[in-house]
């Protein structure tokens, strides 16, 4: 409970931050800026808060969007839980007020169309409030997402669905599984890993690679032998185009379902990034899904345990990088939007922030750490003082 | 022989320093400590009310503090410039919604709290109508029943105050604002007392008398943390070998002077508990429970202003010795004043390398100090 190694704020450290959003920025940003975008970011979502969600509109009332923003908030720096305020216990009942007999969770006006997506969120932020008092319910939601894994070992928005499925809502079901604590050893897992070698572009590891129009460049896409952004024509001839958003889902994908670091198909799914990796846009995909990205890219470098990676030709650290991204994206309100592309619903403040906040929260970790030769010697530091 | 002489220079430099104190009467010092002091602040006014060259000049919470501590100063006049300007400088920036503020900048509490106090001490009637809007926005920002907030629910907030934008009660800005409520005369029977007593005493290293889950098997020490279940200074074990937050100087006396501004009277248990830990760890010259000199003139402050409110100026430490707080303290002060008649922070932390904001809370506490040695 007790948390000593955060960086404490009273007066003089908020009053830096807030200085700092003031300053230039460098192409690299750094653990101060970035710190204050996360409370500017955490702040406008606080303020939006009412009666349980957030902003304005339906999109306000899905489970998945105030799933998205509890966990936002509660993987801030100043670590928001129920005990700190109404912003948290408002929303979380809500949340349990949205979940169903089977398990799922869902708004009242919702036809369970995207029944996956919404659990998984949910389940991430009952979670991340460590409030056991929630774990009947995650046991629930739980056991619903392991019904809508196909025979393909895919995860689509619906339970009960033989077929289909997307790397999208898998990836977010393997996450949610893992926060659910589902055995290491369930099956489950294993014919998730087989569907992800489908959506990758790869020669050596997808199955389906026979089939013709592989460039084998090791970025994925939605579905086997479809991209959500047409086709690529590479050496391999034509071909389901790869993007950053999917190849960094397989990425964390991989990582859940226990692949080993050097597996080929994960090593070549991060080197995909060192080609393509883009902080003011999904690679592969424009501005569309940005945020999503922003997210996915964060929880993939974290998952796989990646500091640096090949940027403009040389070695830097991803999260400067996509931290200098962001920052230059939020406005002065603290809030996120993507003005470029409305898909996937990111014309939506409340979404787009959630995601930022989310991805900025990763990137601070390892800022505030240091590059892993200094926590090194940090940490035989302290060692030596005990 | 290089070393000899560097170390005889040192000495004599020592010896010197020395003599100059223990040959001046220590009442005198620290009012010519306190006037070199006012002077340094008047030298470094700018023509638009703030002080000083740094970034963090434009902080109306700064600017406030430094107000605060020449109005306190008995050698500086109201109708000084340095006075006027930083005066009209913060009055400039008051927000329709009453905040003294810089928009988008966060810690609106925290710089209209001190901003109005400053104000407030200048006694000017001209200033009415803007320290009523403060005190209303003031009264706003306390996390309570308004704001949806449950004394059982959100027990690591319920009835405190913080930075502002962000909604995180913590026991500084709850002290920032309640000495803000007192000033602007908030009456004794306000809810506003009876609510911020819940959330000090939630930050009291007391069993008896507090029920946050998060503060059980502390060791009774009557010390206090930022918030419930959370201190600065990290955690300390307990003999059971159980992990709980630090208490610490800054805010067990900002905690014992709220909650006497609450009303409280001196042999509630909750008072009584905060003379048991000052007792125990009785300092002038150190944040006790802190880390080096981290938060010292944050710290000499609340001493000050904590043992003014109690209105006790000996009394009799753990150890058995009797101490004067407003003699130890300006003698520390004194010692540690710079040639300019500045003070400054060793340690950068809460920004106390900065020299307006250190003289300014050096000052403040000084002039307090001199007002109770008289």
């Amino acid at each position: 409970m007790i948390r000593t190694n955060r960086i404490a704020t009273f007066i003089a450290p908020a009053l830096l931050a807030a200085l700092s959003c003031l300053a230039p920025r460098a192409e690299a940003a750094e653990a101060g800026q970035v710190k204050s975008a996360t409370d500017r970011a955490a702040n406008w979502l606080i303020e939006q808060h009412k009666d349980g969600t957030f902003g304005k509109g339906d999109l306000r009332k899905k489970p998945g969007v105030v799933g998205l923003v509890v966990k936002s908030l509660c993987a801030h720096h100043q670590h928001y839980r129920e005990s700190l305020g109404p912003f948290i216990t408002e929303p979380v009942k809500y949340l349990l007020k949205c979940q169903k007999k089977d398990g799922s969770f869902a708004d009242n006006g919702d036809d369970a169309g995207l029944a996956t997506y919404h659990t998984a969120m949910a389940v991430q932020a009952l979670v991340a409030t460590e409030n056991p008092k929630y774990a009947p319910n995650i046991e629930k939601a739980r056991d619903y997402l392991l019904k809508c894994q196909s025979n393909e070992g895919a995860f689509g928005y619906q339970a009960n669905a033989r077929q289909g499925g997307d790397l999208s809502n898998t990836w977010w079901a393997l996450v949610a599984l893992k926060d659910a604590n589902l055995n290491p050893k369930d099956d489950a897992w294993d014919k998730a890993r087989v569907f992800i070698t489908r959506c990758q572009d790869s020669k050596e590891t997808n199955p389906d690679m026979v089939v013709k129009g592989c460039n084998d460049t090791g970025g994925a896409y939605y579905q086997p032998g479809h991209s959500e952004f047409g086709t690529e024509q590479g050496r391999g001839g034509s071909g389901p185009r790869p993007y950053g958003s999917m190849t960094a889902a397989a990425i964390e994908g991989y990582v859940l379902c226990g692949t080993k670091a050097d597996a080929p198909e994960l090593q070549q799914a991060i080197k995909w990034f060192n080609r393509n990796f883009r902080n003011d846009q999904n690679p592969g995909g424009g501005n569309a899904g940005y945020y999503y990205y922003t997210l996915a890219f964060a929880r993939a470098m974290t998952a796989a345990g990646v500091d640096s990676i090949e940027i403009g030709g040389k070695q830097q650290r991803w999260c400067e990088v996509l931290a200098d991204g962001l920052l230059k994206q939020q406005d002065k309100d603290g809030f996120f939007v993507n003005k470029e592309s409305p898909k996937w619903m990111e014309d939506s403040p409340v979404l787009c922030t959630a995601y930022a906040l989310q991805a900025l929260n990763l990137c601070y970790k390892p800022l505030k750490a240091g590059a892993p030769k200094e926590a090194k010697a940090e940490e035989k530091k302290e060692e030596k003082k005990e | 022989m290089r070393k000899t002489a560097i170390l005889a220079a040192t000495f004599s430099v020592a010896l010197l320093a020395a003599t100059v104190h223990a040959g001046e009467d220590p009442k005198a010092a620290a009012e010519g400590a306190s006037k070199k002091a006012a002077d340094f602040l008047k030298s470094q006014a700018n023509e638009d009310g703030t002080f000083g060259k740094s970034e963090a000049r434009v902080v109306p919470g700064i600017v406030g503090l430094a107000l605060n501590a020449l109005v306190t100063s008995p050698g500086v006049k109201a109708d000084d410039p340095a006075v006027q300007k930083a005066a009209a400088y913060l009055v400039g920036l008051q927000q329709n919604d009453g905040a003294i503020a810089i928009p988008r900048m966060g810690n609106e509490n925290y710089n209209t709290s001190i901003a109005a106090v400053a104000l407030k001490a200048l006694n000017d009637p001209k200033h009415k109508d803007v320290l009523e809007k403060c005190k209303k926005y003031i009264e706003g920002c306390q996390l309570d029943g308004d704001l949806g907030y449950k004394s059982d629910e959100h027990y690591q907030a319920y009835g405190g105050f913080g930075y502002g934008s962000a909604k995180r009660a913590d026991l500084s800005n709850t002290a920032f604002s309640l000495e803000a409520l007192k000033a602007l005369g908030v009456p004794e029977d306000s809810e506003a007392y009876k609510n911020a007593i819940v959330f000090i005493r939630r930050c009291q290293d007391n069993s008896e008398t507090n029920d946050a889950p998060n503060m059980k098997g502390g060791e009774n020490s009557g010390g206090m943390v930022y918030l419930p279940g959370d201190s600065e200074f990290g955690t300390i074990k307990t003999r059971d070998g159980k992990e709980v937050p630090k208490p610490y100087g800054n805010m067990t006396y900002q905690g014992m002077r709220s909650l006497i501004y609450c009303g409280l009277k001196a042999d509630s248990p909750e008072l009584q508990a905060c003379w048991k830990w000052i007792k125990n760890n009785y300092a002038a010259d150190k944040n006790p429970g802190g880390k080096g000199s981290e938060g010292y003139y944050y710290y000499v402050v609340a001493f000050a202003k904590a043992f003014t409110a109690a209105g006790q100026k000996e009394f009799q430490t753990a150890d058995g010795k009797t101490v004067n707080w407003a003699k130890d303290l300006a003698a520390h002060l004194v010692s540690l004043q710079k040639e300019d008649g500045s003070w400054a922070n060793g340690d950068k932390r809460w920004m106390e390398s900065d020299s307006i904001l250190a003289t300014s809370y050096a000052l403040i506490a000084l002039n307090l100090c001199n007002e109770a040695m008289k």
